[in-house]
């Protein structure tokens, strides 16, 4: 069996899981992605000072823990790689999202036509969806205004027509290759 | 001044200058959703370049990290609170939307 068959049949029985199990197998790429995360957090924190770490062990130890009951890891076919890629996909992004406000903002003309636009979303609920919102609000143009289910309501600055739609496949297609779930890719702009 | 202090320099005018350009977006757009537009993205990418330039100055990893994910954390905050003020906007005052169009 491959590691992706194994994602898929973990993913599928995650609604029995019992209440108080809240390490799962597949899941320890998620819990040692959080114990790093908080650690490299700690050392931040404390300018890398050695003597911060007999206090530090224990914060990280309980903070891991906690984050675990609170908000049990899942399976996820995650990959760094895909991690990284998308971390700059994301941050050229957000330049060209603050250049595009920016420059309608200090225009005279102030060119903007803005609209609202519901998109319903095929991802599935929990982390991928809220990775969505999140980086769809920093992303050129558009905001996540609202959120009724599956659907969002989005505020676009700019009436793009179906430009927007297109625009937001494409990213949610990025948001599933982030997580390793196996959405269609999008078909080509016809713009 | 060494080409590090230019290059720091370059990114905290740079920061600057967007966070005005968000600033004047905040009172220039008409209505409450593309203010949101401005306080977002525009103050996110200032915040950023303003910690890049902070970064290269501190001279020590454990301090840029530290900058980074005050970043990244600010850009998280921002993207739910610009959510949940929409929210507010839509159903609860129910603020009408700006429905002209300014073409360039």
């Amino acid at each position: 069996m491959d590691p992706g068959d194994a994602g898929k049949t973990r993913r599928n029985t995650g609604g029995l899981q019992k209440v108080g199990s809240w390490f799962r197998a597949g899941a320890w790429k998620s819990a040692v992605a959080r114990v790093v995360f908080v650690g490299m957090a700690w050392w931040a924190l404390c300018d890398g000072d050695p003597r911060s770490f007999i206090f530090g062990v224990p914060v990280v130890a309980t903070v891991s823990v906690v984050s675990f009951l609170l908000s049990p890891p899942r399976s996820y076919g995650w990959r760094l790689t895909e991690v990284v890629r998308f971390a700059g996909y994301f941050l050229a992004g957000s330049v060209h999202g603050g250049f595009d406000v920016a420059r309608r903002a200090l225009a005279p003309s102030m060119p903007i036509s803005p609209v609202f636009v519901r998109y319903r979303m095929s991802l599935p609920g929990g982390a991928p969806q809220t990775v969505f919102r999140i980086t769809l609000s920093l992303m050129p143009g558009t905001l996540n205004a609202d959120v009724l289910g599956d659907e969002l309501v989005v505020h676009s600055l700019v009436d793009r027509g179906e430009g927007i739609q297109h625009e937001l496949k494409n990213l949610e297609w990025r948001v599933s290759r982030l997580f390793g779930l196996g959405l269609p890719p999008p078909e080509p702009a016809h713009a | 001044m060494s080409p590090l202090d230019f290059l720091s320099a370059a990114f905290l005018f740079g920061g600057g200058a967007f966070c005005l350009a968000g600033t004047v977006g905040v009172l220039r757009f008409p209505d409450v959703y593309c203010r949101l537009h401005a306080l977002t993205k525009v103050d996110n990418l200032g915040l950023g370049l303003v910690v890049v330039g902070l970064a290269l100055q501190s001279g020590s990893w454990a301090t840029a990290l530290k900058l980074l994910l005050v970043w990244f954390f600010v850009l998280i905050s921002s993207a739910f609170t610009c959510q949940l003020i929409a929210r507010a906007a839509l159903r609860g005052r129910g603020a009408a939307p700006w429905g002209g169009r300014r073409e360039p």
